[in-house]
């Protein structure tokens, strides 16, 4: 009894010990916290500051300082002839990028959210990503569309949809998923600098989440490869492979896990299209189990083609069947409880997780 | 003009020969509009179509027997096989193609428009003052990206022509047997220019 008394006084005094410790840390190299808001917007920032070729494109990106206020003060830096805020015309605008790409210039086009994608997806596909092939590689396309991606909050079923497994399933497109702030501002480095159409899929719900980024981070070279994913969390039990915001639910699923004895290895896709399929391999052949987590629909997605890839080349290596977490086949529902239930879940990963290891769920 | 005529009569030949397959979509009877137009284009001007583009390219200076290979699945061709027909791309000759669906081309031209502003009044190269035409038809006068395009080369001023190609057909629909098909079938060029 006195020893927890003792115990609890010990741990009080450590709290108020550690703000002072974490003081002395800030002098050597404590991480600075970034929300993924101002990654993008710096990201872009260096961007267009490096190369005046690089322009962006796309309704409300201007006087309004972006939708979702990731362009946010690029107008008054670069001018209206840099930062085009466009009419309500995705097919028109997107074909006119495009277009401006094939001579060498280097948009950015901003969709509010890849919903509104479809009403330009034929100038993405066919424009954009299929130009190079045809035109027997003489004519690239260095453009990238970025926006939203995925289920806002209450916002329904036009505006809910995630978009990863359609694009990522045409040659000639990278596609790109960033969870953290390392991942917005290098992702979308690469994605600028990159010779070939790059859809780089946000997630308004992370916009405003703080990560730590490094001094490496923050410098203005700063870019990640693209087609390479990154493991978070090392572990032995269990692979779960998940991409934007569901890595973030995978990562508390691991903790859950931990105190049940199941050590998870998180991995963050980061690249949709090329997958990095030899990641994802070595961790399943290393931990015998694989969930993948999205919160796209199931059919067809980009867990479907995960569990492929695992079957082609490391089906030896299964304990376990693969388990493969999506978001309901449904259209997204409205109400806030449904659409709770329609979106994955920390629980429903861990659930998966467990069966994988042939634990008891409940 | 010649030309271009004996170069599509030989692609008909070549189809019903069999050696050419798919989509062959042919010029005849429209030569004299993309001749006339492409005749006064310099070297740095561009144009963009739909995939009834054979002339259009040989207009802009593409090799007949290039493009000629193109059709017949030849790895010599301007493309290696991997256009066809529809698809006839030059980054040299700038023909930005050649493209399926109708309207598709509309916004690619302007776009091409826009980099020509956009490099004389952002990257500074005084000397750029290239033009780009688009060529489509009647048809796609119904698209929504054309009025789209025509409202946005309007609004940013682009050095952009619209060459509405009126032979009449929609497709398969002939134009005279619905009276009441709208105005977009009617004739008529909107300059965009910059000055």
């Amino acid at each position: 009894m006195l020893g927890i008394v003792r115990q609890k006084m010990l741990e009080q005094s450590l709290k108020k010990i550690r703000p002072a410790v974490s003081v002395l840390r800030s002098y050597s190299s404590a991480a600075k916290q970034m929300t993924v808001r101002e990654a993008l917007n710096s990201a872009l920032d260096e961007e267009m500051s490096a190369d005046s070729k690089v322009f962006l494109m796309g309704e409300e990106v201007g006087e309004y300082q972006g939708a979702y206020k990731i362009t946010k003060g690029l107008l008054d830096k670069y001018g209206p002839e840099r930062v085009l805020d466009t009419p309500i015309t995705e097919a028109g605008f997107t074909g006119i990028a495009v277009g401006a790409a094939y001579y060498g210039v280097k948009p950015v086009v901003e969709f509010m959210t890849f919903n509104f994608s479809m009403q330009a997806i034929d100038h993405i596909i066919n424009s954009a990503a299929k130009t190079n092939y045809m035109s027997s590689g003489r004519i690239s396309v260095p453009i990238v569309f970025r926006g939203p991606n995925g289920a806002a909050a209450g916002v329904g079923a036009q505006h809910s949809q995630c978009y990863a497994a359609w694009y990522a399933s045409c040659p000639g497109l990278k596609v790109l998923a960033p969870y953290s702030s390392e991942d917005a501002r290098g992702l979308l480095k690469a994605g600028i600098r990159d010779p070939d159409p790059v859809v780089f899929l946000e997630n308004e719900l992370l916009y405003g989440e703080s990560f730590p980024v490094s001094d490496e981070v923050l410098d203005s070279s700063f870019c990640l490869p693209i087609g390479k994913a990154k493991i978070e969390r090392k572990g032995k039990d269990v692979t779960i492979a998940a991409y934007s915001k569901m890595v973030g639910y995978a990562l508390k699923a691991a903790e859950t896990l931990e105190k049940d004895g199941i050590d998870a290895e998180v991995i963050n896709l980061r690249s949709i299209r090329p997958l990095d399929r030899s990641t994802i391999n070595a961790s399943v052949r290393k931990t015998n189990r694989l969930v993948t987590v999205e919160e796209a629909f199931p059919q067809h997605g980009v867990g479907a083609e995960i569990c492929a890839s695992i079957v082609e080349e490391s089906f030896a290596y299964l304990d376990a069947p693969v388990e493969r977490i999506a978001g309901a086949d449904v259209p997204m529902p409205y109400a806030a409880n449904l659409e709770r239930m329609a979106v994955p879940q920390v629980e429903d990963i861990v659930r998966a997780a467990k069966r994988t290891c042939y634990r008891s769920v409940s | 003009m010649v030309l271009g005529r004996a170069f599509e009569d030989k692609c008909a030949q070549m189809y019903y020969y069999r050696k050419m397959f798919g989509f062959v979509r042919l010029y005849n009877g429209q030569e004299a509009v993309s001749t006339g137009f492409i005749k006064l284009l310099k070297q740095q001007d561009s144009i963009a179509c739909t995939y009834r583009d054979h002339v259009q390219a040989l207009s802009e200076g593409i090799p007949a027997r290039a493009i000629l290979s193109e059709l017949l699945d030849k790895a010599t061709s301007c493309c290696r096989g991997q256009g066809g027909s529809m698809h006839i791309f030059s980054r040299e000759h700038n023909m930005l193609g050649g493209f399926a669906f109708i309207g598709e081309g509309i916004p690619i031209g302007t776009g091409a428009a826009f980099t020509s502003k956009y490099k004389r009044e952002v990257l500074k190269e005084a000397d750029c003052d290239h033009v780009t035409l688009a060529f489509f038809g009647d048809g796609t006068c119904n698209n929504g990206q054309f009025y789209e395009c025509l409202n946005m080369a309007a609004l940013w001023k682009f050095p952009f022509v619209f060459v509405v190609e009126n032979n009449l057909w929609a497709i398969l629909f002939l134009r005279f047997i619905r009276k009441d098909q709208l105005s977009g079938c009617w004739v008529f060029m909107w300059m965009g220019w910059m000055y």
